[in-house]
């Protein structure tokens, strides 16, 4: 009988050749760790599925982009329709993604679409143009429903290329402005009077911020905070009359002047501050919106986190109005609110189109399914004339988001790079704030960028 | 001389019998492996050459990919950002991961007890460490900056700073040396005592005992935890998806290489320029190994064998 020992060296040779072989195959990171760091993000637990019941006759299949709180207030949803339609059954799947979202794409690529999925608005042009949606409007027609029957900024990325692709059952405005009467009040502010204008907001600033062994500790507003660094630019460049798309010329403009002159207020911002990675606000373990924290004076936020600050902090004393403006660009308070959120559409290849569409025309366009979304996840709905408005804007906590859809004129736009030209905004907006390039310079290289992956796409893909 | 039969001779009856046995028992692999490995690695290369976006129609552009990567800021950005991490991380990881092997090797009563503990931290899942080290860095609270406080120090802003976000995730690469301590650790122990005596007979103090015994019998261990440090590195991804929000930030100071390829893959739809990517890196990695082989095979001591 032989004896075949294997020496040390061998079996380090091929143990290294092993693990190396089996690294080298994997050089596209594997999607699990990609759902690992998104379910982070969206709760501290991971979320199980839901599965439809047993004994409906049409199972639907719905796709969330949220896992946690959000994700459970889906299933209330569902549960609640699913009381009233007994044929139906509606499983809801966590798939994770805000502007990428692998699972749902690998889904509709591979040929097991879930009957509806969620999208951000402004990626709706991209993912038309991929194939990735089913065209609604045939049951939007032969639901009676009209643009006019939508707040006009969400309308405006509903339909494109006059075909209507999704459907809002969230619109967020983007955004009112709250600020701590307590702050105002310990500096010798008047704290029932919120800015105005981009001046007052200096002004208020210089009264507010404090620096402590060079950290801001306490700060009168972090401009360049304004959900993510894109969003900032998109705000703020609104709020001093920029334009960030020419339509006509379908060209993208973040050099226009006054989106360079709301950048280089930002960066100067952020210098009085003693720098944007300076600013330490919030303890590590806040779970809700920094503003919570008490030590901002002053910020824009969603509705969301204003009701989980409010519920965080139940003592801060919270002032609100409209977001300030900066002449001459701009003369109307409110000027840079934008429309954005999350909608609904049917997958190409779902299997059931026509009880998706019965389910999401029942979450967006009723007033049972809106007063239901309202209470459960709680999102402002796209449909005007929702019924539930009428106790919406008579809430004084909510009064504020309710005069921003009235008078918003912005949502981002409809362009087929929409996700990539928001990448080079966020970018570009960074490289600026750490004076890394001059805001004009670094508005510039976006729009170079965008506009060369535009011809791009266009060329490979159109 | 032994002599062995031929490869006809071999092929008994009973032989074939195991060998049609053996290939059932691992079918499901063999087709996992074709399936789930094979093939993606194949079509990939086929896609780096078109312009497939996952979803809807795509055409052979050549080498436009490979070309517009040249050109590509960000993509230089990216393979310096994922160097600067592989220079820095993998040597440090082996010298936090040698340290602890050495101490983890003395004698002391509960050694078991403390060799579970630094081994903990490398079981916990990437994103639950990332999530914590988030609080380790924040720049007024966080436990690091606390602690430079006590002795006068200003910390700086460490993740939220664009020249020290790099070095705060080699920092941080380092809480996951466990498995290497444990590679190093069995090395330490396969290295004969009777050296060691023979050293210290010879009035040879720790240093040359440890130059001069440790090191040589641990060479082949050090050099696997080189080459794998190497090809892992190269492939740095989750916590810095986790930490930036999927960005790279701030001011792409974190844009490593596996980062901006999943960008371009999944946020601009651009899978044909991603796997353009993974084939660039591909090279790269074979390259850097075959160098580390050629130029460091030659130096490890495998004990005579």
């Amino acid at each position: 009988m032989h004896n075949h020992n294997v020496s040390r060296r061998k079996f380090l040779q091929f143990a290294g050749s092993a693990v190396g072989v089996a690294t080298l195959a994997a050089c596209v990171p594997p999607a699990a760790e990609v759902a690992e760091s998104d379910m982070a993000e969206a709760g501290p637990t991971p979320t199980p599925g839901r599965v439809a019941p047993e004994d409906r006759t049409i199972e639907l299949e719905l796709f969330s982009v949220w896992g946690g709180l959000l994700f459970n207030e889906w299933i209330n949803a569902v549960e609640i329709y699913e009381e009233t339609n007994p044929d139906v059954g509606i499983t809801v799947t966590f798939a994770p993604g805000h502007g990428d979202n692998p699972k749902l794409l690998t889904a509709v690529a591979g040929g097991i679409a879930p009957d509806m999925a969620m999208i951000v608005d402004f990626s709706t042009p991209q993912w038309v143009e991929l194939g990735v949606m089913s065209d609604l409007t045939p049951y939007f027609d032969a639901a009676g429903l009209s643009g006019d029957d939508f707040w006009p900024a969400a309308w405006s990325l509903m339909n494109y290329k006059g075909k209507v692709w999704q459907m809002p059952f969230d619109v967020d405005p983007n955004f009112p402005l709250f600020w701590n009467k307590g702050i105002f009040e310990e500096v010798g502010l008047d704290p029932e009077t919120g800015p105005v204008t981009i001046d007052d907001v200096n002004e208020f600033s210089q009264e507010i911020n404090r620096i402590e062994n060079g950290v801001a500790t306490r700060i009168g507003m972090i401009p360049w905070r304004t959900y993510g660094f894109g969003n900032s630019i998109y705000t703020w460049g609104w709020a001093f009359g920029g334009s960030f798309y020419d339509e006509g010329n379908e060209e993208v403009t973040p050099d226009d002047e006054h989106v360079v002159a709301a950048l280089e207020w930002m960066v100067n911002s952020a210098k009085e501050a003693g720098g944007p990675d300076q600013v330490s606000v919030t303890p590590p373990g806040l779970q809700v919106h920094f503003f919570g924290g008490g030590n901002v004076g002053m910020s824009p936020m969603v509705s969301v986190n204003f009701r989980d600050v409010k519920r965080y902090n139940p003592d801060l004393e919270i002032g609100q109005g409209l977001l300030p403006y900066q002449p001459p660009g701009e003369q109307d308070p409110g000027a840079g609110a934008w429309i954005s959120g999350w909608r609904l559409f049917v997958p190409t290849g779902a299997k059931n189109p026509e009880a998706a569409w019965d389910f999401m025309n029942w979450i967006t366009v009723t007033p049972e399914g809106t007063e239901t979304e309202w209470r459960t996840l709680g999102f402002p709905p796209g449909w005007k004339d929702a019924p539930i408005y009428e106790e919406i804007k008579n809430d004084p906590e909510n009064k504020a988001y309710y005069d921003v859809l009235r008078t918003a004129k912005h949502a981002k736009d409809p362009i087929p790079v929409g996700a990539f030209y928001q990448a080079q905004l966020e970018e570009m907006t960074a490289e600026a704030m750490f004076e890394r390039m001059t805001p004009l310079e670094a508005m510039q290289e976006a729009k170079k960028r965008t506009m060369d992956e535009w011809d791009r796409f266009v060329e490979q893909q159109g | 001389m032994t002599t062995y039969p031929s490869q006809r001779q071999r092929w008994t009856r009973q032989a074939r019998h195991n060998f049609l046995w053996g290939l059932l028992f691992t079918f499901p692999v063999i087709i996992g492996l074709l399936w789930f490995m094979l093939y993606p690695i194949v079509i990939s290369f086929y896609y780096s050459f078109t312009s497939y976006s996952i979803l809807g129609r795509y055409k052979w552009i050549g080498a436009s990919n490979y070309l517009a990567l040249l050109e590509d800021q960000n993509f230089w950005i990216s393979l310096y950002n994922t160097a600067y991490f592989v220079i820095f991380a993998v040597p440090l990881g082996i010298i936090v991961g040698l340290g602890l092997a050495l101490l983890l090797n003395i004698k002391v009563k509960g050694m078991s007890v403390y060799r579970t503990v630094f081994y903990l931290p490398s079981i916990v899942p990437a994103v639950a460490s990332a999530v914590v080290w988030a609080y380790v860095f924040n720049p007024q609270y966080g436990v690091l900056n606390n602690l430079l406080r006590f002795f006068g120090v200003m910390g700086p802003g460490w993740l939220a700073s664009p020249e020290w976000s790099k070095p705060a995730l080699i920092v941080m690469s380092t809480w996951g040396v466990g498995s290497l301590m444990i590679i190093l650790l069995a090395g330490l122990q396969d290295v004969p005592q009777e050296l060691y005596d023979a050293a210290l007979v010879d009035g040879a103090t720790w240093w040359p005992r440890f130059r001069h015994v440790t090191i040589p019998f641990i060479s082949p261990h050090l050099f696997f935890t080189l080459v794998t440090g190497l090809i892992g590195g190269f492939q740095y991804f989750t916590q810095v998806h986790v930490l930036t929000n999927g960005q790279g930030g701030p001011a792409r100071s974190t844009l490593v290489y596996s980062l901006y390829l999943y960008q371009n893959a999944f946020q601009f739809f651009k899978m044909g320029y991603a796997s353009a990517m993974a084939w660039i890196l591909l090279v790269i990695v074979v390259i850097c190994t075959a160098l580390v082989f050629r130029n460091l095979a030659g130096r490890v001591y495998y004990g005579g064998a």
